[in-house]
């Protein structure tokens, strides 16, 4: 093999899982297995950095285990807060729908009287002779009859 | 601690000994957070809120996968949020804070061993080889960084990784071949340095 590793090939045999291709292309090219080497030097000392400063005393540790137990404490009661809280919002909000949707008394009695004056003018149009529409052609009517019954008085008078 | 391992162990546990499950990953959850955040605080609150996810979702867990990786598949979740909200915090601050006093995000000082009795010379030694170390994870992409903290860190097989970070072992390997590449192309830049 005159080329050397690939990203894949190269990254196979970091996480050891290589083959004998790669094996043996190791064995043969220094190029690769220096770089190979400082890659995995690189690797370790990132891996010792990380281990020792998540390093604490006893102390830090106890006081996170304390925090968490508290946090976990305070949670378990939350959700009974959060439930009273939502009913009384229920209450709140039912409560205030039940309200704003009664008719005010003023209010009612204007409407009443309304509707009295309503029903009076539809009796007192159903009392009459004659539509109120057609009232006009009444007078008219009358006018006219009232003419011509004073001519015939004035005809026979004569 | 045998109590523990019996707990973390097991394929379903009934949560039945909280604390025991506490003492048995916390280290470990708070190393993978350290490693992926450099942010102490952030990993510690994290650790905490990672137990918590926990407990609150306890009945979510089903025994597909060990309850360790379960644990660590929502360690990885915690992480990722918390990226993104700092990132927006970041630019909050940016806007708050015009005069640059916001330090860099990825700051090596949060990852320095505490070595108060070392020399001046063997400190200055560790802190540029702490930077160029570093310098190798940080600059990986999130998900790359997820696994190659798994993987190398925290020697975890490739079917965990994916348990872990709900991804195909396929899309796992991909992303630490990436990742090595990476590292490779940072070794050869220090070694023609």
């Amino acid at each position: 093999m005159n080329a050397h590793l690939n990203e894949q090939q190269f990254g196979e045999l970091v996480l050891g899982t290589g083959n004998a291709e790669i094996a043996g292309h190791i064995e043969a090219c220094d190029v690769c297995r220096a770089e190979a080497e400082d890659v995995r030097t690189a690797i370790s000392d990132c891996r010792e950095l990380a281990q020792q400063a998540a390093e604490h005393d006893e102390i830090f540790w106890a006081r996170q285990r304390l925090a968490t137990r508290q946090r976990l404490a305070r949670h378990r009661f939350i959700p009974h807060v959060r439930w009273v809280a939502t009913a009384a919002m229920v209450l709140v909000v039912s409560a205030a729908l039940l309200l704003t949707r009664a008719p005010q008394p003023v209010q009612q009695a204007n409407n009443d009287a309304a509707d009295d004056v309503l029903l009076q003018q539809v009796q007192s149009d159903l009392g009459r002779d004659y539509p109120a529409a057609l009232a006009p052609a009444v007078l008219i009517d009358e006018e006219r009859n009232s003419a011509l019954s004073a001519s015939a008085k004035q005809s026979s008078n004569q | 601690m045998e109590n523990a391992q019996e707990i973390t162990g097991c394929a379903v546990a009934d949560f039945a000994d909280f604390d025991a499950l506490v003492l048995a990953e916390q280290r470990r959850i708070y190393r993978v957070l350290l490693a992926m955040l450099r942010d102490p605080d952030a990993a510690d609150s994290l650790t905490q809120e990672c137990f918590l996810k926990a407990y609150e979702h306890r009945k979510r867990f089903r025994g597909e996968c060990s309850m360790r990786t379960w644990l660590m598949r929502i360690a990885i979740n915690l992480a990722r949020d918390h990226v993104k909200n700092r990132h927006w915090q970041f630019w909050r601050k940016l806007f708050r804070e015009p005069s640059g006093s916001e330090q860099g995000i990825d700051s090596v000082d949060t990852l320095e061993p505490v070595d108060p009795h070392a020399s001046p010379e063997r400190s200055l030694l560790a802190r540029e080889r702490l930077a160029q170390v570093s310098a190798v994870v940080d600059n990986l992409p999130n998900q790359q960084r997820a696994v190659f903290v798994l993987r190398f860190l925290e020697e975890m097989s490739i079917e965990e990784i994916a348990q872990a970070t709900s991804l195909r072992s396929g899309t796992v390997k991909t992303h630490l071949f990436r990742a090595v590449s990476a590292v490779r192309e940072r070794v050869k830049e220090r070694r023609n340095r």
